[in-house]
């Protein structure tokens, strides 16, 4: 739990520098990792 | 069972003090002392010593909120497997269950974010409405994988006992996938930084704190333990697929999972 | 609808045996889930009254940002609202918004229209109807109103179903 908290903490301090403009292409981003990873347990290849 | 109930007590507990650790290490970050860790318990309290103000505009609704919210991630605790220890109630199918009690959360904090008439709140509920819908996809995406391995639709099979380390045995780079598509989703449906900043004043860039502008008192303490919770509950899950030893004794598991190290 | 799947049960029709118990599993459980939840939030609703006894409530108006006097032309509306997830999901549904641009420092009068267009509405026309419509267009002479080629079609297909059956 620690260790997630801090991530997020550091997430935080690291991206508050930035704008972020692309909000829903960086939660995209999420379900593609997610899409990625299902299809390569479906184990087609 | 009474462990369980304990660890579930145990997470209502401790919630605000994760919140907590988040501040303190954005106030190292930016040089600074920051708040105490504690902070958190000390805002509940001060919220719920106070009176509140209510816009002229709202109705039931409004006031219906903050406790709906709360009530549904409470109810969504019961069903967490806490430090790998089996959930306080389980069955087939509990993971969607548990994933559609938050979307009635959402509604609700939408529903009492639009009763204001405010259309600021409103366009933060429209941002709401409008990233968990891709936040969904990507977590029934994971859902079925893990349906996949497991062939089970419980949070309870995914996150207790052995099983992490069974998943990350039998597909371990795909679950690091996973891990990381679960932290983008902590942090967009925590509003946190990159989607949504928590500190901002400014109701324009806001999503989940423009809604909530217009709750004050008890109601505010009832959503920020709600937001405490939800962020205990996304972390829980995290946490114990970073890491997914088991110990001999239940306290050392809490201990190894609260911990991180 | 457990007695009806029962009921269909008892016919012992072969298609008839639907496994119901894992659906009666699956609801009751769901109603323990939404039980736990009415009563957390009915616990909840307590905790908050008391947490309201002997306060001061006040009331005033919608906090604003200095946007404190609306009027009813001025709304976040039902458009307002669904415009960022419509802009997003645009490829799966085309919107059209007629807004003519602004001209000049004050701005007399403009109006703002949008529509969202049915994809497939949009999309079956050019692409499945027009290519049917051509290619019947062409077997057309099949249809030449012989009445005796006619009955011989239904003979060649009697034959040709004979090879089958």
């Amino acid at each position: 739990m620690v260790i997630v908290v801090v991530t997020v903490g550091i997430t935080e301090s690291v991206m508050a520098r930035y704008r972020m403009d692309r909000v829903p292409k960086f939660v995209l981003t999420a379900f593609a990792l997610a899409f990625f990873a299902t299809i390569v347990t479906l184990e087609f290849i | 069972m009474i462990e369980s109930v304990m660890l579930w007590v145990f997470a209502l507990v401790s919630a605000p003090l994760f919140a907590g650790i988040i501040f303190k290490v954005k106030a190292f970050f930016g040089g600074r002392r920051g708040s105490p860790l504690l902070i958190n318990y000390y805002t509940l309290i001060k919220l719920i010593k106070k009176g509140s103000v209510y816009s002229s505009s709202t109705t039931f609704v409004f006031k219906l909120g903050p406790v709906v919210n709360l009530g549904t991630i409470v109810t969504a605790l019961f069903f967490l497997p806490i430090a790998g220890h089996a959930p306080v109630l389980s069955f087939n199918g509990d993971a969607i269950f548990v994933l559609y009690l938050l979307g009635l959360a959402r509604f609700f904090t939408i529903a009492a974010a639009m009763d204001t008439a405010s259309p600021f709140e409103g366009m933060g509920a429209a941002r709401e409405a409008y990233f968990p819908i891709i936040c969904e996809a990507s977590i029934f995406m994971i859902l079925i994988l893990f349906y996949r391995l497991t062939g089970d639709l419980t949070l309870g099979a995914f996150l207790s006992g052995g099983q992490p380390f069974g998943l990350w045995q039998t597909a371990g780079p795909p679950l690091l996938f996973v891990v990381i598509a679960l932290f983008i989703i902590l942090l967009t449906e925590n509003a946190r930084v990159p989607v949504d900043d928590p500190a901002t004043h400014l109701e324009l860039t806001m999503i989940h704190e423009v809604m909530v502008l217009d709750h004050s008192g008890p109601d505010l303490a009832f959503i920020e333990m709600g937001a405490f919770l939800k962020l205990f509950f996304y972390s829980a899950w995290i946490a114990r697929l970073i890491l997914p030893f088991e110990l001999a004794h239940p306290l050392l598991n809490l201990l190894l999972f609260s911990a991180g190290w | 609808m457990f007695l009806a799947i029962k009921a269909v049960a008892a016919l012992g029709l072969d298609y008839g045996r639907i496994p119901f118990e894992p659906f009666a599993h699956y609801s009751a459980a769901i109603t323990l889930g939404a039980t736990l939840f009415l009563a957390a939030t009915l616990l909840l609703l307590a905790l908050r009254r008391m947490f309201y006894q002997g306060k001061p409530i006040g009331h005033g108006g919608t906090w604003g940002c200095g946007f404190t006097q609306p009027t009813a032309r001025m709304q976040y509306t039902g458009s307002s609202y669904a415009a960022s997830i419509l802009a997003f999901f645009r490829p799966a549904a085309p919107l059209e918004e007629i807004h003519p641009p602004v001209a000049g420092l004050f701005p007399r009068e403009t109006h703002y229209h949008s529509h969202v267009h049915d994809i497939v509405e949009r999309h079956l026309n050019c692409l499945v109807v027009v290519p049917i419509v051509r290619l019947f267009d062409r077997l057309r002479w099949i249809q030449h109103g012989d009445i005796h080629l006619y009955i011989g079609y239904i003979l060649l297909a009697i034959v040709v179903l004979l090879f089958f059956v």
